[in-house]
């Protein structure tokens, strides 16, 4: 049984990596993914750049001379997740640092706003996305004219009588499609993160290479899935043109329509509060003490709810992702990579901690210092800084847990759905032209 | 019978008979339902976040009237109506303007309330017709000849006594006139579900709207149908030419768009908003370190010994008054400064932008999704009426604005360090702020508003009609001579 597994794999391997489909795709796919990956590594740099810089001037502000307590602050800094250079996820929306004002003021966050507005369209990919789209339409298209096209020719006859089940052809056909489509897509994930490792950019220490593995096991399972579609396609339909053209359909309804279906329907049902004093420019109009009324009020509460609301609409988001295999793979990747809402609210009741931490702190101060919360006279001495919070970086790390696995498992379903699927069709399966 | 109308005849027999072999074919019928709903649902979708919009526009406008200061008036944007219609750049427009006397202000973002959930594509009727009917046409065209030459009937066709040119030119009409009644069940349930809402007070010119928006379309579709007559002609294979209407669609529809903005950015590329805001920092420390105020500067008036104290407080004024001239000379330059520094990143930005849609539009359905986006006012016209409507609002702003400044400058604010020194004291002028200055709003002009003629919608339309025939045309000559030397083997 193996020996025609393999025999049908090679064969068909060979066929396929003759075919013009698989070569024009895998042509446009090194296109886009290299036109991805620069921009990528460009986003790279500047979020890096921006790290460093927020970083030191935290320090700087911790380091200053304060002569009250309520000048104090503390600083978390999200360290951007190395393998953002894969899958930017919500790098650009969420906060890069919260600055936390403990008694005196409200928690501050700020977005690290690297990205160029040019590049926050609905057609920036990154280089996972790139893969999983055009690598997912590669396996369709090579998979889905396969057992059609041999109906047609007339050569599907011939192979069920060689003494070998179905069930192993088939198996062997998922398996020479998915070789021949992973394998492009391995080679430009491999170069990407090699150049990046030669060039510094990552270290590939335990947690990354761990990270990299959740997300090339999504990456996997997604162009199964894919190909186990194919195959399903191309076993109900009798020409290959049909079979195309449905699998071409699946691919649109599931990669390119339900994300933006989701996208919709995910802020018509939970929809977001936006606090008066952000209408998404409050840095430009509190300069100009415009809109400052509602934040000098009653803001902090709002804003605080409209925070809660977009958490929410996240949540709901993520839970739509199982419905379709592309968008499993994309929320996947990103919990495996850290980009993901999953490291974001992590990062979130860091900021908590920290906050209520620095409260008590401040809280324990002031009870020995009272006079000296927001007075000070010439000639006091200088605050007692002892046993203060420090400012601290947020990594994304150890999250490799129930998000991705939850995610794998959704995706493995999948794939045993199609290929079952796939499968029943293909036994009774009436080859005569 | 001479030759044109027999032409004309055989050329509508043709159309007639292709026409109805399009209809029941079910990957027509298919998407064209589809197609119709998907443009319900996302009309729905897109009339419920335009009453969001709507309310989140009265809400802000209602914030910033009340907060309009002697120092800063907000000018807030209406969101076009016809949403649903086309997104356009409705996303990446600012919703604010800050008028400053002098000059307007475009307010970045920078807070961290931004979306989570990944923006995916709006599902407007632009969309719609761009990428589901143009996708149903396409698929319905491929094989138009590919799929007689292998059932055979192309042998029979081409012996009958009309030219091939006919023949072909019959095809595209009747696949064209198949398609027609799909793509107006579409728009008649887009715009039931429109009517029906209720939020959109329906008049002429949005009548002038949708009809432009409709011979758009079919322009657009006419350019995929003669797309997919040339690859029928082109290929032997139905198969082959199916993978080439993929590729095309896939090139097209996702890869050029995505391609534009990286390649923009490497040719003019814009500052990212953390250096601008960066540059926006070190104006600001520059200026904070050119403000001095010391107590040398009380030394003249303790040195002059032999002066009387009226003379020495003559003399402590004038320094006084030198002190603050000289900050306000350093405020307005700082001012000015700004200035600069924000219109030249909205320059670059707008420049990138520019050449992203330049090179986005090689592919046609980005050229259509732009030109419907101007013929829904929700395309770069919408922003230039806001901005035009904004400076024009400018001038009296200004006039009125520098005018009660000066009659309410004893109420301002004045900010900055002062020395003192004995009974003498000196302050300079950091800021000048009118922040809190009560006075009466109506003294203020109020902002007019804008709106975005329905004429520019027509241009838009017809431009577009017109370079979407030109293109058939070219697409259908090609096929046509390449018709003409068709073979059996």
């Amino acid at each position: 049984m193996i020996d025609g597994l393999l025999a049908v794999v090679r064969k068909r391997l060979q066929v396929e990596l003759r075919s013009v489909t698989w070569f024009g795709s895998v042509l446009l796919l090194f296109l886009v993914f290299g036109a991805a990956a620069v921009r990528s590594i460009g986003l790279f740099d500047l979020d890096s750049a921006a790290f460093d810089t927020d970083q030191v001037k935290h320090q700087n502000d911790a380091d200053a001379v304060f002569q009250t307590y309520s000048q104090l602050s503390v600083a978390v800094d999200r360290q951007p997740a190395p393998l953002r250079l894969l899958i930017r996820g919500g790098e650009d929306a969420f906060a890069s640092c919260a600055v936390t004002g403990g008694r005196f003021r409200p928690t501050s966050f700020r977005s690290r706003q690297t990205a160029p507005p040019s590049a926050q369209g609905a057609f920036s990919f990154d280089p996972a996305r790139v893969i999983a789209l055009l690598g997912s339409l590669t396996a369709l298209l090579v998979t889905s004219g396969t057992i059609a096209r041999e109906r047609e020719e007339g050569t599907l006859q011939v192979v069920l009588t060689y003494p070998c089940r179905r069930s192993v052809v088939l198996l062997g056909e998922h398996l020479a499609a998915l070789l021949a489509t992973i394998l492009p897509v391995i080679a430009s994930v491999a170069g990407l993160i090699a150049f990046a490792a030669a060039t510094g950019r990552i270290h590939l220490d335990g947690e990354t290479l761990g990270a990299l593995a959740g997300v090339l096991a999504m990456l996997v399972l997604l162009l199964s899935a894919a190909v186990a579609a194919g195959l399903f396609i191309s076993a109900s339909t009798r020409n290959a043109a049909t079979a195309i053209t449905a699998s071409f359909v699946v691919w649109v309804v599931f990669a390119v329509l339900s994300p933006a279906a989701a996208s919709s329907l995910v802020t018509l049902v939970q929809p977001v509060d936006v606090a008066p004093s952000n209408p998404a420019s409050s840095a430009t109009l509190m300069q100009y003490s415009l809109g400052s009324y509602e934040l000098k009020h009653r803001d902090q509460e709002r804003a605080g709810r409209e925070g809660l609301q977009r958490i929410r609409q996240a949540d709901l988001y993520g839970a739509m992702t199982t419905s379709s295999p592309y968008m499993l793979f994309v929320s996947g990747a990103e919990a495996a990579s850290g980009t993901g809402i999953d490291a974001y609210k992590a990062f979130l009741s860091r900021v908590h901690d920290t906050e209520s931490q620095f409260v008590r702190w401040e809280d324990g101060m002031l009870a020995q210092y009272p006079e000296r919360a927001t007075t000070y006279n010439a000639g006091d001495f200088p605050i007692d800084l002892g046993g203060i919070p420090q400012n601290q970086v947020f990594v994304a790390g150890g999250i490799l847990g129930g998000g991705v696995a939850q995610r794998l498992l959704m995706m493995l379903i999948w794939n045993a759905a199609l290929l079952f699927a796939a499968y029943q069709r293909f036994a009774r399966y009436d080859a005569r032209v | 019978m001479t030759p044109v109308f027999s032409d004309i005849r055989s050329i509508s027999t043709v159309a007639w008979r292709t026409a109805l072999e399009q209809i029941r074919d079910f990957r027509l019928i298919a998407f064209g339902i589809g197609a119709a709903a998907v443009m319900t649902v996302g009309t729905f979708l897109n009339i419920a976040d335009y009453s969001k919009r709507m309310d989140e526009r009265a809400r802000i406008a209602t914030a910033a009237r009340r907060e309009n200061t002697l120092e800063a008036v907000a000018l807030v944007r209406t969101p076009p109506r016809f949403l649903f219609m086309s997104e356009g750049d409705e996303r990446s427009v600012p919703n604010v303007l800050v008028a400053v006397p002098g000059y307007l202000d475009v307010p970045h973002q920078s807070s961290a309330a931004t979306d989570l959930v990944p923006r995916g594509f709006a599902l407007d009727w632009s969309f719609v017709v761009a990428y589901l009917c143009g996708l149903a046409v396409l698929l319905s065209t491929y094989d138009l000849t590919s799929r007689q030459r292998e059932n055979g009937t192309l042998r029979v066709v081409l012996s009958y006594p009309v030219r091939r040119w006919s023949i072909l030119a019959g095809e595209y009409c009747g696949a064209l006139c198949a398609a027609v009644p799909f793509i107006v069940l579409a728009i008649a349930s887009g715009l039931l579900i429109v009517l029906g809402s209720g939020r959109i007070d329906w008049t002429l010119s949005d009548s002038i709207r949708c009809l432009a928006f409709a011979g758009l379309s079919l322009a657009y579709l006419s350019f995929i149908a003669a797309f997919g007559i040339l690859i029928s002609v082109l290929f032997r294979s139905r198969t082959t030419s199916l993978l080439v209407a993929i590729l095309g669609w896939i090139v097209a529809g996702v890869v050029v768009p995505a391609l534009a903005q990286p390649l923009a950015h490497a040719i003019a590329p814009a500052p990212t908003q953390r250096e601008h805001a960066l540059r926006l920092e070190a104006a600001q420390r520059r200026y904070g370190s050119g403000i001095r105020v010391s107590s040398l500067m009380l030394q003249p008036v303790e040195r002059s010994s032999g002066l009387t104290e009226a003379a020495k407080a003559a003399l402590l004024n004038r320094i006084q008054a030198d002190l603050v001239a000289q900050h306000e000379q350093l405020v307005n330059a700082y001012k000015k400064e700004l200035q600069a520094i924000r219109l030249d990143y909205l320059r670059k930005v707008a420049r990138e932008s520019a050449v992203a849609t330049r090179i986005a539009g090689f592919s046609p359905v980005v050229l259509y999704t732009s030109l419907a986006a101007d013929v829904a006012g929700a395309g770069a016209e919408n922003q230039t009426a806001f901005y035009r409507a904004a400076s024009e609002f400018l001038r009296p702003y200004t006039e009125a604005a520098i005018a009660l400044r000066q009659r309410f400058r004893s109420a301002a604010h004045v900010t900055g360090p002062w020395v003192e020194d004995g009974t003498y004291k000196l302050q300079g002028v950091a800021w000048v702020s009118y922040d809190d200055v009560t006075f009466d709003r109506r003294l203020m002009p109020s902002f007019p508003g804008y709106h975005v003629p329905a004429l520019l919608a027509v241009q838009a339309a017809v431009s577009g009609a017109i370079a979407f025939v030109a293109l058939d045309l070219i697409l259908l000559l090609l096929a046509a001579r390449r018709f003409n030397r068709y073979v059996f083997d």
